[in-house]
């Protein structure tokens, strides 16, 4: 029984996590995105074709961006549109 | 006074059928159609990036989808709906729940997750071809057009209605400035921060409850054009200021106000036979009357009461919100029904109970007419469940902040959307006079600039059968390339095929029925809405004339781009079946 009324509890919980702040949660997830993004292309900019630092200054910050170049590869390759707008 | 004349009766059937479409129809379509498979990787676990793609419990993810999908709609909806009847309105969102509804919100999930968590716009390219991408852009635009212009009307009346509401608003905006502080600067307890949130919102509507000022009336015959002015200037500081600063905390703290209100009208309903509040509207009343105005300006019980409850029955902004973020998250396929369809017959109950506020209300108010007429019936419905006429004003102030937190949230999100929109299209143009339009302040006050010319039509029923037409046009795009997909894949379609068919003629019909209703207006030179007088005495007629004018326009560029994306979507079914089978 108290197994049974604490799986409610969590599922509770969870539903009420999920109804008021998951959206807030990914939301301020983004945000960090957007800035990390920012970094990592001020970082490896010359790369790309935009020589953002020179490349003193670059070579100081790469142990900091590197962690993050997998996923901001993925992200920066994604393919996105207008309807991704709408969630910010 | 019999069972079946009580909101419990309806409310109880409901039910009953929503979990014959969960625990049956949802199932069959899960496990033969898409065969769902647990140990299939989804987006959210192939792509992990831990911001938009990462794995997420069915539960949070349950509650974030319906959190996402709930709004105005379903509330509003069955209102107009009552032109009609209660009959025909409850048989459609109960139709819709069991064939409609959740089959959209389901299977645009799946389509999504199975095709690696791509958003609505990709999907439609890879599916449909080029011109079904461009064509959602402009449809889009129109759409948010359309659903600002619907959801300022519904505040600005509720405003009129009960002044204190508006008062009650700022608090909440303070209440959410504040949190936002406390949250993200003073990094308090998010637990203490709710609190002191939940206190200062009870505040707010003992506040809208006591403090009715200026009284209903004081503000001449100009209510509309006077309460427009501060609520777009709440508008605009939400679509300027960072989102941690308003928007996100007020999203948060709304979500109190608005649960406790769906688990009241619920309660409400279920307890009517015992509460003695009974069905007073007309089950039925007539399908056609053009000598009627009320009739004339609605249309015919097909398409209007198809459109006219949105989101209560289906609604393709839940496409959006299953394809964008939900997908993407998704831990397992086997999630997928509970939170798509779980989500979607949640949002019918909504639907539902709403339906019950509206019902309870005596006929000689004539419900339609004023969209703040539902805070009466949810005030009826639930006042002798929590202390009867001692508490009515507290009530009403409490279901006025409901409806208006309900569109304010969603408004916030619009002002922000047009406001970069505005700054990516206009932004970095050659010509200045051109990038004037994409400085912030001024896209942030233009993104509501044509969505008051909507307004001004006085005439918050057409707008809403036009947001409502392209609403659930969206939703028959979306039921299409399902099918299509599913075509590809050599699987049954029917099940997403008929009810895309069924939406798209219908609505493609009530938006040539709207756009009919405008013209008949311009070139008469008639006044669709009493309310319109206001503009014809400061103004003259031909302002009257301009705006029902801009209003065909609209009518008929939607109607075309309808026409359009129908012959594409039936185009890339031929297609489908000429091509040989895909794999997965």
């Amino acid at each position: 029984m108290v197994g049974f009324l604490g799986k409610i509890k969590d599922t509770l919980k969870e539903i009420t996590y999920g109804m008021a702040l998951h959206s807030q949660v990914t939301g301020i997830l983004k945000t960090r995105m957007y800035i990390e993004h920012l970094f990592t292309l001020m970082v490896l900019g010359d790369m790309l074709g935009f020589p953002v630092l020179p490349p003193y200054y670059s070579l100081r910050l790469l142990p900091y961006a590197i962690p993050n170049v997998q996923k901001w590869k993925h992200r920066f390759y994604r393919e996105r549109d207008f309807t991704d707008i709408i969630y910010g | 006074m019999a069972i079946h004349e009580t909101p419990f009766f309806m409310v109880a059937v409901g039910l009953l059928i929503y979990a014959l479409a969960y625990w049956g129809y949802s199932k069959i379509v899960d496990k033969k159609i898409w065969q769902s498979d647990p140990t299939r990787p989804t987006p959210a676990h192939l792509y992990t990036d831990g911001v938009e793609y990462f794995p997420v419990g069915r539960y949070v993810l349950y509650g974030f989808q319906f959190n996402s999908i709930a709004a105005l709609g379903p509330i509003l909806g069955p209102g107009i709906a009552l032109l009609f009847g209660w009959v025909p309105a409850f048989l459609w969102i109960i139709f819709a729940a069991l064939f409609i509804g959740w089959v959209q919100d389901y299977s645009a999930l799946f389509l999504s997750v199975r095709n690696e968590g791509k958003s609505f716009g990709p999907i439609a390219y890879s599916l449909v071809g080029p011109q079904a991408r461009t064509l959602l852009l402009g449809f889009l635009l129109f759409y948010f057009l359309l659903i600002t212009a619907a959801f300022m009307f519904v505040v600005i009346v509720v405003i009129d209605i009960f002044p204190g509401t508006f008062w009650s608003l700022l608090v909440l905006v303070l209440t959410a400035l504040l949190v936002g502080h406390l949250i993200f600067n003073v990094r308090m307890n998010v637990v203490t921060v709710t609190l002191i949130a939940i206190v200062l919102l009870v505040i707010g509507v003992a506040v809208g409850a006591f403090f009715k000022w200026p009284p209903t009336g004081a503000l001449g015959k100009a209510p509309y054009s006077l309460w427009i002015i501060p609520v777009i200037i709440l508008l605009v500081a939400g679509a300027l200021l960072p989102l941690p600063r308003l928007i996100t905390p007020m999203n948060y703290i709304a979500y109190y106000p608005v649960i406790v209100a769906i688990v009241a009208l619920i309660v409400g309903s279920l307890l009517s036979p015992l509460t003695g509040v009974k069905i007073e509207q007309p089950a039925f009343t007539k399908f056609y009357d053009p000598e009627n105005p009320a009739f004339f300006r609605s249309g015919p019980l097909w398409p209007a009461l198809f459109v006219s409850i949105a989101c209560g029955a289906i609604s393709g902004w839940h496409s959006l919100i299953s394809t964008g973020i939900t997908s993407k998250q998704l831990d397992v396929e086997t999630d997928a029904r509970p939170v798509g369809a779980g989500a979607m017959l949640t949002e019918n109950t909504v639907g539902l109970t709403a339906l019950a506020a509206w019902v309870v209300l005596s006929p000689e108010l004539q419900p339609r007419v004023n969209p703040a007429f539902f805070v009466k019936g949810a005030t009826t419905l639930t006042a002798p469940v929590f202390g009867g006429e001692s508490i009515v004003p507290f009530l009403e102030s409490f279901f006025a902040i409901y409806m208006v937190f309900m569109a304010m949230t969603i408004l916030t999100i619009l002002g922000r959307y047009w406001r970069v929109v505005s700054a990516e299209l206009f932004g970095e143009s050659r010509y200045s006079v051109v990038r004037v339009f994409g400085n912030k302040y001024v896209a942030s006050v233009l993104g509501f600039v044509l969505p008051t010319l909507f307004v001004l039509t006085g005439s918050w029923i057409n707008i809403w059968l036009y947001f409502g037409g392209t609403n659930q046009l969206l939703a028959g795009f979306a039921l299409l390339i399902v099918a299509v997909y599913l075509l590809h894949q050599r699987r049954s379609y029917a099940y997403s095929f008929i009810p895309g068919i069924f939406m798209m003629v219908t609505t493609i019909a009530a938006l040539a029925y709207q756009a009919f209703v405008f013209y008949d207006a311009t070139v008469n030179a008639k006044l669709l809405h009493p309310t319109q007088a206001i503009l014809r005495d400061s103004v003259g007629i031909g302002a009257v004339i301009a705006v029902n004018a801009f209003s065909v326009a609209v009518g008929v560029i939607m109607f075309i781009m309808g026409i359009v994306m129908f012959y594409l979507l039936l185009r890339a079914m031929v297609r489908a079946r000429a091509m040989p089978q895909q794999t997965q």
